[in-house]
């Protein structure tokens, strides 16, 4: 079931129904029992068996929660409770990941990655101090399978996510307009914007070696804006869900593009899998508390982790490498003020970055790069419509100027008006799609 | 707690009203590009390959009769049987004299076009036969949404027709030539689309003409150029189809032939692609129905 399907918004109407009613002190447990139905069946839409690995993951970091924290008051540490929590975790997920690559007839879970890394920061953080264990298995479970985040993030932190679980949610009228005010924000930027764009790169990246510099250039920028809107799409869809319901779930995307630096591309992009990188590995690897040579390693580790989280193949990999060197590269030599022109260097480089992201095959990706640099002034491809293309361009100016108009604090956000609007280009404009992204990851 | 209902009802209600709004101008546009809403004498029916090849504007100007130009991309003939019904039974249709139908080998096959090509016809769901149509093809859901939602029922390819509509544009806008060797090099790896002879689809050519004859309507069985390599592919089975367009044209004084394929067919600087006309090839073929239609056809 996908946040852009009439099955999402029945089932969620339905939900909503029901959590009203249940959405008191005394009734608690039975609206997280409720809410943990709804998500395993939420789940079990994509694939039944899918939600026998998320039971196991459940049962992997409850009961070492709770294992960290009787060996804790046994005046141990409880590091080999949190190490098998890791191991098995991280063992489920590298068995799929990996082993699909290798045979693909193994399915692939959607969500796994995610889900795994939420289910982790329980265990860790229980093991840090930085959080009580929780006694409730429910809560837990519902922590890890909540159904807003569990296909594509935000990797929720449980110490965020657990006490609003134990809590009466404000369901209130603000809530209730800026949830759906985000939702149909979120659905305009994966229906109206990335699935459109997607059209013209799926046609393009299908041969690159039949077009020209040019056309690869466009498909590059497109595909910039088509893997945010998507991505970032699906988290505006995943926190107005959660914001309906009156859930507070962490930040995802804050206007990545619009900076001017690849260090604040990094605190705006995918916050909640940076930030879980930061806290959980570039810390625990010592941060920037060491020396010059253990900080660079440090640094390159976060970046390639980052890129084999993503699967395992070399572009990814690479992808993770080539951010670790602009990354690097600025912080010893970029400049002081960045200007307009270093903005726009930064974005070229991140497109280019995309282009090793989304070519599955480096020495293809390799030659589109070096294609576009040598063949930049040449006929454009306009797609199976040049109206299309076009039109497509139209939408993503209006798309960016929002953006901008909204990262600068000028738009007025509760205007309801122009969310009648983004309603009617939803409808008008929309292309259909049944994939996101970063399913795959 | 009623404040904030009526509210919602208000933003419902902007939201019906904007979106009926954005329909009916759409629906406009559409209908002058399709001729839809004019009483036109000849009526052209068909997918793109007779889209592209005829002038609509031209061919008004030298038969001196209004003409509608009703070619959908990707309709196949269940759809076309539609189309002709659509155009029938609307208030329009009186003044109809001949029917100009696209025919080409591959109008039997059914693989290749869309088997969701009832999704064309959104745009007319408020038509009662439109409707029926659209019920008995469409999912439950789908159905729904593209009924209450006025705005769901467009493409851009539609959007893209109904602006054309209200500037009176029909032209080609396909330059570039047919490349022979690509074309060649596709066919030997069986990449063509094959000739097929669909029952169900026959029935519902021979439905078409049963419709139109009936009538009194003049039809005119228009087989505009396919590059020769397509037609050579499988020379028996483009034998056994050209002869059953031929024998529906003596099966009746109201039902002709044209097949433009033996003169044009190897002119490939006419060709977009090798079943599309570029707009030389348009000016070619436009030339040549106008030609034949002031010659046969008596109104």
């Amino acid at each position: 079931m996908l946040f852009n399907t009439f099955e999402y918004l029945f089932f969620f109407c339905v939900l909503l129904f029901f959590f009203i009613l249940t959405n008191r002190n005394n009734t608690l447990k039975i609206r997280n029992i409720l809410l943990l139905a709804a998500s395993y069946y939420f789940y079990a839409q994509l694939h039944i068996w899918f939600v026998v690995l998320l039971i196991y993951t459940t049962l992997v970091n409850y009961f070492c929660g709770q294992w960290i924290v009787r060996a804790q008051s046994r005046g141990r540490t409880g590091k080999t409770a949190v190490t098998v929590s890791v191991v098995l975790s991280i063992a489920q997920l590298a068995f799929f990941k990996y082993a699909y690559v290798i045979n693909p007839s193994i399915l692939l879970p959607i969500g796994l990655s995610f889900f795994t890394f939420q289910a982790l920061s329980y265990s860790i953080d229980i093991y840090r101090g930085k959080m009580k264990v929780e006694k409730n298995f429910i809560n837990v479970a519902l922590f890890i399978a909540f159904f807003p985040t569990l296909l594509s993030g935000p990797i929720e932190r449980a110490r965020n996510l657990i006490p609003q679980l134990k809590e009466k949610t404000p369901i209130c009228w603000d809530n209730f307009t800026a949830g759906v005010g985000l939702f149909v924000w979120g659905l305009f930027k994966k229906v109206v914007i990335a699935d459109r764009l997607a059209e013209y790169v799926n046609a393009v990246y299908l041969s690159p070696d039949s077009h020209t510099g040019s056309t690869l250039a466009l498909a590059a920028i497109f595909y910039s804006f088509q893997i945010y809107c998507d991505f970032s799409g699906y988290a505006d869809m995943a926190i107005g869900s959660g914001r309906i319901m009156g859930f507070k779930i962490m930040q995802n995307f804050n206007f990545p593009y619009c900076v001017n630096t690849f260090k604040e591309f990094w605190r705006r992009w995918h916050i909640s899998l940076t930030s879980w990188f930061t806290e959980y590995v570039y810390i625990s690897l010592g941060g920037n508390r060491v020396s010059k040579v253990r900080w660079l390693s440090n640094i390159s580790i976060v970046f390639l982790l980052s890129g084999i989280w993503h699967g395992a193949t070399w572009s990814f990999i690479l992808w993770g490498a080539i951010h670790a060197v602009l990354y690097l590269g600025e912080h010893f030599a970029g400049p002081k003020k960045p200007n307009i022109l270093y903005h726009l260097f930064v974005f070229v480089m991140i497109t280019f970055a995309w282009i090793f992201f989304r070519i599955e095959n480096s020495m293809e990706a390799w030659y589109i790069v070096t294609r576009i640099c040598s063949d930049l002034i040449s006929p454009l491809y306009w797609g199976s419509s040049m109206f299309s293309t076009l039109l497509t361009i139209f939408l993503l100016g209006i798309f960016i100027i929002r953006e901008y108009l909204l990262y600068r604090n000028i738009l007025p956000q509760k205007y309801v008006c122009e969310y009648i609007l983004l309603l009617i280009a939803i409808c008008l404009f929309g292309v259909s799609s049944d994939q996101f992204v970063y399913f795959q990851f | 707690m009623r404040k904030k209902i009526l509210y919602i009802f208000l933003v419902l209600l902007i939201f019906i009203g904007i979106d009926r709004l954005i329909g009916t101008i759409i629906n406009g546009g559409l209908n002058r590009y399709f001729g839809l809403n004019q009483h036109s004498a000849v009526l052209l029916i068909g997918h793109s390959h007779l889209m592209l090849a005829v002038d609509k504007i031209s061919l008004e100007q030298e038969i001196n009769l209004p003409v509608s130009k009703y070619c959908r991309e990707g309709v196949n003939v269940a759809d076309r049987y539609e189309m002709v019904k659509q155009y029938l039974s609307s208030p329009y249709s009186d003044s109809l004299k001949v029917v100009l139908y696209g025919v080409d080998q591959f109008m039997f096959t059914g693989a290749g076009l869309s088997k969701n090509s009832y999704k064309l016809f959104y745009p007319f769901i408020d038509e009662k036969n439109m409707n029926q149509y659209i019920r008995e093809s469409a999912d439950i859901s789908d159905y729904w949404l593209h009924k209450l939602i006025c705005t769901t029922r467009y493409s851009d390819a539609l959007l893209n027709s109904s602006i054309r509509g209200y500037r009176g544009d029909w032209s080609n806008y396909k330059e570039g030539h047919l490349d022979v060797d690509v074309l060649k090099k596709q066919i030997s790896k069986g990449l063509q689309r094959h000739i097929h002879f669909e029952q169900d689809l026959m029935d519902y050519f021979e439905q078409t003409l049963a419709l139109l004859t009936q009538k009194g309507i003049k039809v005119v069985l228009v087989n505009t150029p396919i590059a020769t390599p397509l037609n050579e592919y499988e020379p028996d089975l483009y034998r056994r189809i050209i002869s059953y367009f031929q024998e529906k044209a003596e099966s009746s004084p109201l039902i002709y032939y044209w097949d433009f394929n033996p003169r044009y067919s190897s002119e490939y600087e006419l060709f977009f692609d090798p079943i599309h006309l570029n707009s030389d090839g348009q000016k070619v073929i436009n030339a040549e129905i106008i030609s034949r239609f002031n010659k046969e056809i008596e109104i």
